[in-house]
């Protein structure tokens, strides 16, 4: 079976495709390279969106933030439950953090993927209130 | 689930929140990296309204109970008095312009 990575299959796209060989259509390692870059920034940028959701929402007290901040540090890919996120009162209903408080405790740490997704969709929302 | 409603001044108040706490992710690519012109610019103006708000707090305090020397040493000691005396400067120049004074 031949795969992206062999040589011959890169070498020869242009004179596969021009056979209508099958092997003109294997992606290289390049595209796969970049079509992985691109499904982890766009799983970032969906988790980054359920976290604001989450800290902003007008039950945020509710939000156990410890849960959110395991979100934003999540290293693997698609792994990311919404279960995460289920408001979860008992967990913290004393907190008196604000929900500025939040999303930034959530920010704070090494930077990750997911922190710069949601540090964009406060400035994004910010451009849009201005 | 709810959508995020937060209003400019929470997102400034989260900035000043992430500088007083030095984080990373302010300066770093995978945050920077992410942003075309417009936003960069837009979180350099957040990141400046954060740092004058930040600057602000450190002056705001009650004068009537403080004698002079008290009030100029709190003024000194401040961290932020270089930004402080360039946007009073800034100030008053555009309040000049509006004038008609220079």
């Amino acid at each position: 079976m031949m795969s992206a990575g062999d040589p011959k299959v890169t070498g020869d796209r242009r004179a596969a495709n021009a056979l209508g060989h099958e092997s003109a259509k294997l992606w290289t390692k390049e595209q796969l390279a970049e079509a992985a870059e691109k499904k982890a920034v766009e799983l970032a940028r969906v988790d980054a969106e359920k976290a604001l959701a989450a800290l902003s929402a007008p039950d945020a007290t509710k939000v156990d933030i410890a849960k959110a901040k395991a979100l934003l540090n999540h290293s693997s890919k698609g792994g990311i439950k919404a279960g995460l996120f289920a408001p979860s009162a008992r967990a913290v209903s004393a907190s008196k953090v604000s929900v500025e408080e939040k999303i930034a405790s959530a920010l704070l740490g090494d930077a990750t993927d997911q922190k710069g997704q949601l540090a964009k969709r406060l400035v994004e929302e910010y451009m849009r209130l201005s | 689930m709810a959508k995020a409603k937060l209003t400019k001044e929470q997102i400034t108040r989260i900035f000043e929140i992430l500088i007083e706490k030095n984080a990373p992710i302010l300066t770093h690519q995978k945050f920077r990296g992410l942003l075309d012109r417009d936003q960069n610019l837009a979180t350099n103006q957040i990141i400046r309204q954060a740092n004058g708000n930040i600057a602000y707090r450190t002056v705001d305090f009650d004068v009537i109970d403080i004698n002079d020397e008290e009030f100029w040493a709190r003024i000194e000691d401040t961290p932020y008095n270089d930004l402080i005396e360039e946007n009073a400067a800034a100030a008053l120049v555009k309040m000049a312009e509006k004038l008609g004074v220079v």
